[in-house]
């Protein structure tokens, strides 16, 4: 293959839309009190953040990736009326300013929401304000990126090798576990780690359904936010995971979503 | 403080009609002075405590703060609440008196979570034992209280009457041996001549006295 050669006005348009990316995160760096680094790494408070995030994070991709992936077979395969407006629903939270999402679970779930109120009344069961709460607003906003990239897996997949094991006998579960989901495999780990990071740096949804509360429901991005008018430092360090960690997973699952490389 | 400054906006533009509109940011004092260290356009800067205001008068952003009323603390309960007729003092908003209660307080670097967090040690709870919650500005606080995802918090006297006034909240004293108060101070930060105009307005009399009878502040 020959070199394409790029013409000069367009590189310079193409620096500086790197650059305007690049700097503020390169800024992170320089700015980092690196030599208080470990210090502040292994302060009670940095590290209940941590743990917390980790722990609703992680678990809230495998509750999307369980419920995410048979409602992304339900998308691709499905020829029910109505299902182009189920689609749009089920991924509006990518689009939506998660604070409203926020909002919305506590008109659902809340003490005094639609189902919440029965929870509350009935079973004595107070959503908003606990770890579980944090959770569900991770899955509310981070489920639909895993939906999308399995539910486009699913639709290039060859439904020819489907057809010929059902004929062969297969059940439609035994289709999909063991021709799909295979099939999809890459797919479904590359919306593992979307769906997880954007859970990691999950704030507006969480902040207003969970509230915050160091040690119980307060995760990283939450004590940024926290501490960017109190101690402006400590608030670059917990800057500096997060941006650590998303491009660890970006690296990481390069190969997964840069098609035609 | 939003309903005070809707308020005070009506009765100032009434007086100013050169002038059509005043544009308000909302938020814990830390987190606006820390805007207004790192450069905000704002004019004028209303703090909720002397700590706040103190860091942007030592940015050099605010000419000759005043202080312009008081607050106290009051609990504010929630009247949907299924512990309404239960909490009485702040005791009772433990999870080992009441189980499953959920108590809301202000941030600690928000003066109304430092307000809280000096009533708390003079009444010998510990922070963490009642708190389900902390809101980032004590806005967030009243309206879960209201909405009744929260049983209750400690808010200002000011916003928890407001409230009660519209049936949205029970509101409890808490007694002066274990209550502090907070003061609210106004500063310009530019020098256009308006501007000093309307600080003017919230350091006159009648700005004052309406603050008391009208949305439950103390005198300065």
């Amino acid at each position: 293959m020959t070199k394409q050669r790029i013409s000069p006005s367009l590189k310079v348009f193409a620096g500086i839309a790197a650059t305007f990316v690049a700097l503020p995160l390169i800024s992170i760096l320089v700015r980092t009190p690196w030599s208080d680094l470990g210090n502040m790494l292994s302060q009670k408070s940095t590290r209940d953040a941590l743990s917390i995030s980790l722990q609703t994070s992680i678990i809230a991709a495998l509750i999307s990736c369980a419920f995410g992936v048979p409602l992304a077979w339900l998308l691709a395969r499905s020829s029910a009326r109505g299902l182009s407006a189920l689609r749009i629903i089920c991924i509006t939270p990518m689009v939506l300013p998660p604070v409203v999402g926020g909002i919305a679970l506590l008109t659902a779930f809340g003490r005094q929401g639609l189902v919440g109120r029965f929870l509350y009344d009935w079973f004595d069961v107070s959503l908003p304000f606990t770890r579980t709460a944090v959770i569900m607003a991770q899955v509310f906003v981070a489920m639909p990126f895993l939906v999308l990239a399995v539910e486009a897996s699913f639709r290039q997949s060859d439904k020819g090798v489907e057809e010929a094991a059902r004929t062969m006998g297969a059940s439609p579960s035994r289709v999909f576990f063991t021709v799909a989901l295979p099939a999809a495999r890459p797919a479904i780990i590359a919306g593992l780690a979307l769906a997880w990071a954007r859970s990691l740096g999950e704030f507006g949804a969480s902040i207003t359904f969970a509230g915050s509360f160091p040690g119980r429901t307060q995760t990283l991005p939450m004590a940024v936010y926290e501490l960017v008018s109190v101690d402006y430092r400590l608030s670059l360090v917990l800057s500096l995971v997060l941006i650590l960690i998303s491009v660890g997973v970006l690296a990481a699952m390069r190969d997964r979503w840069m098609v035609g490389r | 403080m939003v309903n005070v400054f809707t308020d005070v906006e009506e009765t100032f533009l009434a007086t100013h009609p050169c002038i059509t509109g005043i544009t308000y940011s909302y938020g814990s004092s830390a987190t606006l002075a820390a805007q207004i260290v790192n450069g905000s356009p704002a004019d004028v800067f209303v703090s909720a405590n002397e700590a706040t205001m103190t860091t942007a008068k030592d940015a050099g952003k605010t000419i000759n703060a005043a202080l312009f009323a008081r607050n106290t603390a009051e609990i504010m309960v929630s009247p949907a609440s299924r512990f309404e007729k239960q909490v009485t003092d702040i005791a009772s908003l433990s999870d080992a008196v009441y189980s499953g209660i959920k108590v809301g307080l202000c941030v600690a670097t928000a003066p109304c979570g430092s307000l809280a967090n000096s009533i708390l040690e003079k009444a010998g709870v510990t922070r963490s034992t009642i708190t389900d919650t902390e809101s980032p500005s004590v806005e967030d606080l009243v309206t879960k209280i209201e909405m009744g995802e929260l049983d209750a918090g400690i808010v200002y006297r000011s916003d928890c009457q407001y409230a009660q006034l519209r049936s949205a909240a029970t509101c409890i004293e808490i007694p002066s041996t274990s209550n502090s108060t907070n003061g609210y101070y106004v500063a310009a930060l530019t020098t256009r001549p308006i501007v000093q105009q309307y600080v003017d307005y919230i350091n006159s009399e009648d700005f004052k006295s309406a603050l008391q009878t009208k949305f439950g502040f103390l005198a300065p």
